[in-house]
């Protein structure tokens, strides 16, 4: 019988998996925020590069059309003599100088260096010449105006001029700026070469032009390499080819003032010269490993790319899989669980059904000899009256008392277990019979002080509900009516009346005229052995409390009022069908 | 009208006597047989020529009072092999179940499938109660 009280308390089966559920989700959702804010920091950063790209071209292309008419301005202008073009030039100045500032602002610092300085030096120049020979035109001086704007010297810093602008679209990319450093450099490296060595061949000065034009663009470029691979650099090599790269610029420009000086054979043998051929290798050789340094910090940086979003992936994966496989331990628990409860619902199940039957011939057993004992009390008690034995009689008549209270203790105790469990059909309610088999029931008790039975069945549909429960609530009311009437010259009765309240609301009201109940002990009516009197000598107390669990499970509602004058009970019950 | 003899089937002898008083008591015959379970009873209607012979006219028995709970074989059981005998012509005795609880239990529900049992009555038996079954039934 104990282990009917074992219930299962299902939380605890699903409590540690869900944690750890919880736990693997709180997981996989920080490191959902974190890919997010990656890839949003990702995009962003590519945005910006891209408009950073985008601006630069503008500019570029700004800057080169703005020249073109500033140039083409001040020539049409020393040709026609016309001042609208001087109007039109001054109106575009301005526009270059912002587009150039623009430019210097959005260049990398490595970039703001020697080589911007030399273009804008150049314009610099470049303006100075188109101010003087839009001033000469003033002076009506075509003549200086057209050979200022068309002199070699203005071409030299034109061209100077349209070198740095080419070269300050600097991609923002480390990698792709370090791959067009070390081909510039390779280049740059060539030109320098070869124009000395054409000049002392040619004996051509415009080599030294040519030289001299290139040197600061190499200087330039190397400097800023070298801030960017600056950490992997050794210190040792970068001063030995510093140092040879002196050496060799030194010899250049010996080679270049021995051609200015028409001596172009001694600058040959220079060129030529073991010395030259020297530190041409420790320069050559020093320079291909910096080449190497630049594309090995290249192919560093894809790797390292590679390898974060390696990583990322797999987090992503084994994240997938962590929170599949604790989902699955987590339904495979709840299964695990609900055969439990189940099982052990079955269980009860089993053992209520064997609780009822126990309950049941129990009461019978109890109450065979009960019956017996109270057969012949009955007789004892007649023949005891006949014969006028007052004392004896009384004895017989507490003998019959308690076994009347014992027999109604017994049957209530059986109702309750039943009243719990009782799964009958519902079927239609025969009214009339129950109150015949009551009466009949209720003879015995109902012989000393009769109360008169008034029934009015007013209802028209019937009701539909569980026989048994319908049966208990009449016999314990129609008993409590009987137990607490008044005397014979108050004419007790106990009224019975079915009534339909409304399509789904069937009404039973039963009332008598009896002693009533106090109003003290109204809220205690329904409780588990409560008799608002002992005199009354049987009834266990049970009644009431069966008679609203009864209701209850039928899913109605019971109300009463009670006063001197009598009891009514008012029970209203839903209609199915 | 006229019972013949009643046949009392019951195990307790408590309860024999006690049906045996109230039956007096109503004065509604003057026959009446005991069996103190359903074996005994079967075996006393099936023997029908001998207690022809011996009490004529009150063999079979007008009424049955039937116990349940009995040894050997109970009420149920006795109304099975009873049932069986309803064919037969000579065998049309009214069988009353004497309850030991309310009447409103499954016990009534059960005997309802026999149709030999017509009125149900709660124990101890009493002269009332013989008077209202006869009322019910005749």
């Amino acid at each position: 019988m104990s282990d009917i009280k074992k219930h299962v308390n299902p939380t605890q089966f699903y409590k540690r998996p869900i944690d750890l559920l919880i736990l693997t989700l709180i997981v996989a959702f920080v490191l959902l925020v974190y890919m997010s804010w990656d890839m949003y920091k990702n995009n962003q950063e590519s945005i910006s590069t891209n408009n950073y790209n985008l601006q630069v071209e503008d500019l570029k292309g700004l800057i080169t059309y703005y020249d073109e008419v500033l140039t083409m301005s001040a020539r049409m202008a020393s040709l026609t003599g016309d001042l609208i073009w001087e109007d039109r030039y001054n109106q575009f100045v301005t526009l270059l100088d912002d587009a150039l500032a623009k430019a210097q602002s959005l260049a990398p610092e490595s970039y703001t260096s020697q080589l911007a300085t030399i273009t804008s030096e150049a314009n610099n120049k470049l303006i100075s010449m188109e101010t003087h020979a839009l001033a000469a035109v003033k002076n009506n001086d075509t003549r200086k105006a057209t050979d200022i704007m068309f002199s070699s010297a203005y071409r030299k810093q034109k061209d100077i001029y349209k070198k740095g602008n080419t070269n300050f679209s600097i991609p923002k990319q480390l990698d792709l700026r370090l791959r067009q450093l070390k081909h510039q450099i390779v280049y740059l490296d060539e030109v320098l070469t070869m124009s000395a060595r054409m000049a002392s061949l040619t004996g051509d000065r415009s080599w030294e032009d040519r030289y001299l034009e290139h040197v600061p663009i190499l200087d330039a470029a190397i400097h800023e390499a070298t801030q960017l691979v600056i950490d992997q650099l050794e210190k040792e090599r970068v001063s030995q080819t510093a140092e040879a790269n002196e050496k060799l610029i030194a010899m250049e420009t010996r080679a270049f003032d021995l051609v200015r000086k028409k001596r172009p054979g001694e600058a040959q043998q220079i060129l030529l010269g073991k010395e030259y051929e020297k530190q041409k290798l420790v320069y050559s050789s020093g320079m291909e490993e910096f080449s190497a340094l630049i594309e090995s910090t290249i192919k560093d940086t894809n790797q390292i790319e590679k390898i974060k979003t390696k990583r990322k992936i797999v987090l992503i994966f084994l994240m997938i899989m962590i929170t599949t496989i604790v989902t699955l331990l987590v339904i495979r628990h709840v299964q695990l669980a609900e055969n439990e409860l189940a099982r052990q619902n079955r269980d009860l199940e089993r053992k209520t059904d064997e609780l009822e039957s126990f309950a049941y011939s129990l009461s019978h057993d109890l109450r065979a000899p009960l019956k017996t004992i109270q057969g012949f009390s009955q007789r004892l008690q007649k023949k005891l009256l006949t014969e006028n034995n007052q004392e004896l009689s009384l004895y017989c008549e507490q003998i019959n008392k308690n076994a009347l209270r014992l027999d109604s203790l017994i049957d209530d105790t059986l109702s309750i277990t039943r009243s719990e469990n009782l799964a009958e059909d519902y079927s239609e309610i025969n009214f009339e019979r129950i109150l015949s088999e009551i009466q009949m029931q209720f003879s015995e008790i109902n012989r000393e002080n009769p109360v008169a039975f008034k029934v009015h069945f007013k209802h028209k549909k019937s009701l539909f509900s569980q026989q048994t429960r319908i049966n208990q609530i009449f016999a314990n009311l129609i008993s409590n009516s009987i137990k607490y009437a008044k005397s014979a010259e108050h004419n007790p009765y106990v009224e019975i009346e079915t009534e339909n309240l409304s399509d789904d609301m069937f009404e039973i009201r039963i009332k008598d005229n009896g002693i009533g109940v106090a109003k003290e002990q109204h809220d205690k009516m329904f409780s588990m052995f409560f008799r608002a009197q002992s005199s009354v000598s049987f009834g266990s107390g049970l009644g009431l409390h069966l008679v609203r669990k009864n209701v209850e499970k039928l899913g109605g509602n019971i109300n009463f009022n009670s006063s001197e004058e009598g009891t009514e009970f008012i029970i209203q019950l839903p209609q199915t069908t | 009208m006229d019972i013949a003899s009643i046949l009392v089937v019951d195990d307790n002898d408590g309860d024999r006597l006690l049906a045996k008083f109230a039956i007096e008591d109503a004065g509604i015959t003057d026959k009446i047989f005991f069996s103190e379970d359903g074996k005994h009873a079967l075996d006393f209607l099936l023997d029908y020529d001998n207690n022809k012979n011996q009490e004529g006219e009150k063999f079979p028995p007008t009424l049955i009072f039937l116990d349940i709970n009995m040894p050997r074989m109970n009420g149920f059981e006795f109304l099975e092999a009873y049932e069986a005998l309803q064919k037969d012509s000579r065998y049309q005795s009214v069988v009353v179940m004497m309850l030991t609880s309310s009447i409103h239990e499954k016990d009534v529900e059960q005997s309802k499938a026999f149709s030999s049992v017509k009125e149900w009555i709660a124990k101890p038996l009493t002269e009332e109660k013989v008077h209202q079954i006869l009322a019910e039934i005749f």
